[in-house]
């Protein structure tokens, strides 16, 4: 009995230590506050651009196969439906698609930003075609969280032009906004006036803030030529461009400029002289029209995507055209 | 105790006896055996109570579609991870599936599977960025992983996305969504893997509809367990040489151990005691002296590092009988005054300096300095003498020293001066 209250006391002495040193698993790790880096990620890997754009150009080859547009809502938005569209329409009525409708799987650059909320842009080059032709700026949107990225616009780059630089696609670039103030002009101004630009030619106020480029060549020659013609059978034609709103995606370069992706609609009215009717003037209108009854005034409209480098204010530079499509997707006589 | 007693009796020490068992008896088990304890506790940690390497952390969801798995919580543990959701069988949705499930009839299952397939959403968890996560989940109600509250339990809360659902037409299903870097689907319960997660990334786990008992449970193996068992082996090892120690050097009687300081204590008769005391001021006010000149001799001053530790004494010794300054070998009436009582105290053959006038000749002068220069010289020695205190010879040189000095009260400022 002596002994008792020393043994209670060993026995409690040796159960305090078996349950204070026994089985400790350490100090409960606790979550550190999320860094702000963590906010300016890219939206996207590379890995996951790559995997995006393959599975939308996979979807994009079956259309093409089978020239049937009716799957291309799932893989296209914008411009680029309406134009891809008219494209296998065209391909449907001629047997074959044309080679500038190909866009090539591998890309040399893309650029991904950081943005937090939607819609949601990547622009991404690809590489030339098979057949040597130019490199295409694919741009590809997600319009809201739920939904997934759709391949929104294609411009064919012209030959050998200058891109800007961007942030590497690891880091991160930012999606720019149509009424910044810290570029020559603000993207809508400078889409607006580059449509007057197209529609006026050199007389357009706004030439000189436009550097000279093959796209507007182009259609200032084709333009003349109709004119030449209709002229001898004493029709007239006119061409009214007018930019599409909300078309426009928006990317900053790392030298401050923005490129800048926009959606510009054409009508061209052609009305033939002389009880004439008046023709489709290429193969796709051809195409398009198909056996449609002529007129003596024929509406073609045309969906246009331009891209253009917008140079910082301080610069000072002209604004230069990177790029374009222009597909017609309408022609109706009236 | 006879054998201690008699190891002790030739040594005529009546007390040891005691102390050294005291130490041998008592603090030396006491050392031994916390030491055993210690081992006994540090094998026990590296074996049985090893920290588990696997550490799974559950948690439970009601009534909830949504689970998101907060950044960082991932890689809380270990950055390989495996994460795990089931939706609670449906039991409550659909009792007839729930039935056929229990029965596990491998016919009626597979039937049940293809109804499952057609009904129930299916299970599926992705890993995404947290803004891309948070834009998914806009304007719906979530459970939130927040980390860990036990080793066992996952801590939670309940919360309501910011934003407006999302209206779109082109919706796509979750696991289809370009967003996420991984997704992992399965029908009532689905399972994912991930190697190195990342800090910032997000899981998100969708049970297809409002579950009202989902299970989330995370698996970690960690590759780095702290080690509890090496503080027990240093306890134990530094216990053991307590004990030793216990059991030698600190039972052994403090003058046996400090034999040579013993005996000059005691060879010194106590009245001279007192006269130690300021002895180890003057001998730091003789450092002192012999460190002024010093700077001059540069390598001299470095060799001996434990001058400069001094100083500091030195000063204040010095400030207490006036400010110590330069030497001023102009101030010839002091010299002379010097001289004068030298010639008093050692009647060495400076004597007749002494009685010479206050104007003395360069020669005189000079015969000074090289005394001088011979008394730098030496008191470095003596210093060093009176530092280590253990021979009864260094004794006597600290006394010689202190008598030098010792005069320095007595005299006036003038001639403190002049010992430098």
């Amino acid at each position: 009995m002596k002994r008792s209250p020393l043994a209670v006391a060993a026995a409690v002495i040796a159960l305090g230590m078996t349950v204070s040193l026994a089985a400790c698993e350490g100090q409960i790790p606790t979550v550190s506050a999320p860094t702000e880096s963590a906010s300016a990620n890219p939206d996207l890997t590379e890995d996951q651009e790559q995997e995006m754009r393959e599975a939308l150009l996979k979807t994009i080859e079956d259309c093409n196969e089978q020239k049937n547009p009716a799957n291309l809502g799932q893989a296209m938005s914008g411009p680029e439906l309406e134009i891809r569209t008219s494209e296998l329409q065209v391909a449907q009525k001629t047997g074959k698609l044309d080679p500038k409708t190909t866009i090539p799987t591998d890309i040399t650059q893309t650029v991904i930003p950081t943005d937090n909320g939607w819609p949601r842009s990547v622009f991404s080059i690809t590489t030339t075609t098979e057949d040597q032709q130019s490199k295409r700026l694919l741009v590809f949107t997600q319009g809201d969280a739920r939904e997934n990225y759709k391949l929104w616009g294609v411009a064919r780059l012209f030959q050998g032009v200058e891109m800007p630089k961007f942030t590497v696609p690891s880091i991160g670039s930012q999606m720019g906004h149509p009424t910044d103030e810290n570029l020559v002009m603000t993207p809508e101004q400078a889409v607006q006036r580059y449509a007057d630009v197209l529609q006026n030619g050199t007389k357009s106020q706004y030439a000189g803030d436009f550097a000279d480029d093959y796209f507007r060549q182009d259609l200032q020659n084709l333009s003349q030529t109709v004119q030449q013609g209709m002229e001898r059978n004493k029709g007239s034609q006119e061409q009214t461009f007018t930019p599409v709103d909300g078309q426009m995606q928006i990317m900053r370069s790392s030298e401050g400029g923005d490129l800048v992706v926009a959606q510009i609609n054409s009508v061209w009215t052609r009305t033939a002289g002389e009880g004439r009717e008046s023709l489709p003037a290429s193969d796709s209108e051809r195409a398009l029209f198909g056996d449609g009854k002529a007129t003596s005034t024929m509406k073609v409209t045309y969906v246009n995507v331009i891209a253009m480098y917008i140079p910082p204010a301080k610069s000072g530079a002209q604004i230069t055209t990177v790029g374009a499509e222009r597909q017609p997707v309408k022609v109706e006589a009236v | 105790m006879t054998d201690q007693e008699a190891q002790e009796q030739p040594r005529k020490y009546t007390k040891p006896t005691r102390r050294a068992w005291i130490m041998r008896g008592i603090v030396t088990p006491i050392f031994g055996l916390l030491a055993v304890a210690c081992v006994v506790f540090g094998v026990l940690n590296a074996t049985v109570w090893k920290p588990s390497r696997n550490i799974t952390a559950t948690a439970q969801a009601h009534g909830t579609q949504y689970v998101v798995i907060d950044p960082g919580v991932l890689d809380l543990v270990d950055t390989a991870v495996t994460v795990s959701a089931d939706n609670g069988e449906t039991a409550s949705s659909n009792g007839a599936e729930a039935g056929t499930d229990a029965s596990e009839d491998s016919q009626n299952q597979q039937t049940s599977q293809d109804q499952q397939a057609q009904t129930e959403p299916q299970v599926c968890m992705a890993v995404g960025s947290a803004k891309d996560v948070s834009g998914w989940l806009a304007g719906e109600p979530y459970v939130r992983v927040t980390g860990l509250s036990t080793w066992q339990a996952l801590s939670t809360s309940e919360e309501q996305a910011k934003g407006t659902a999302s209206a779109s037409q082109n919706q796509v299903a979750f696991a289809d969504s370009d967003m996420w870097s991984q997704v992992e689907c399965g029908g009532t319960s689905a399972s994912m893997h991930l190697n190195s997660a990342q800090p910032a990334q997000v899981m998100l786990i969708d049970f297809g509809t409002k579950t009202p008992n989902a299970d989330l449970s995370m698996h970690w193996v960690r590759q780095r367990v702290p080690d509890f068992a090496l503080p027990w082996y240093f306890g134990g090892g530094l216990c053991a040489v307590l004990a030793v120690l216990s059991a030698s050097v600190f039972a052994m009687e403090p003058h046996t151990r400090r034999k040579k300081q013993a005996e000059s204590a005691q060879a010194r008769p106590k009245s001279a005691k007192p006269a130690d005391e300021p002895t180890i001021g003057a001998a730091l006010a003789g450092t002192f002296a012999a460190l002024k000149p010093r700077p001059k001799k540069k390598a001299a001053a470095k060799g001996s590092g434990r001058h400069g530790r001094h100083a500091g004494a030195a000063e204040d010794e010095s400030a207490q009988q006036g400010a110590p300054t330069v030497v001023d070998p102009g101030a010839r009436n002091i010299v002379a005054e010097h001289a004068n009582r030298n010639a008093g105290d050692e009647t060495a053959e400076h004597g007749a300096e002494g009685e010479t006038t206050s104007v003395i000749s360069a020669d005189e002068l000079q015969a000074y300095f090289a005394r001088l220069a011979q008394e730098v010289g030496v008191e470095p020695a003596a210093e060093d003498a009176a530092e280590t205190t253990a021979e009864p010879a260094d004794a006597e040189v600290v006394e010689t020293e202190t008598a030098v000095v010792e005069e320095q009260p007595s005299a006036d400022q003038s001639e403190g001066k002049e010992n430098e």
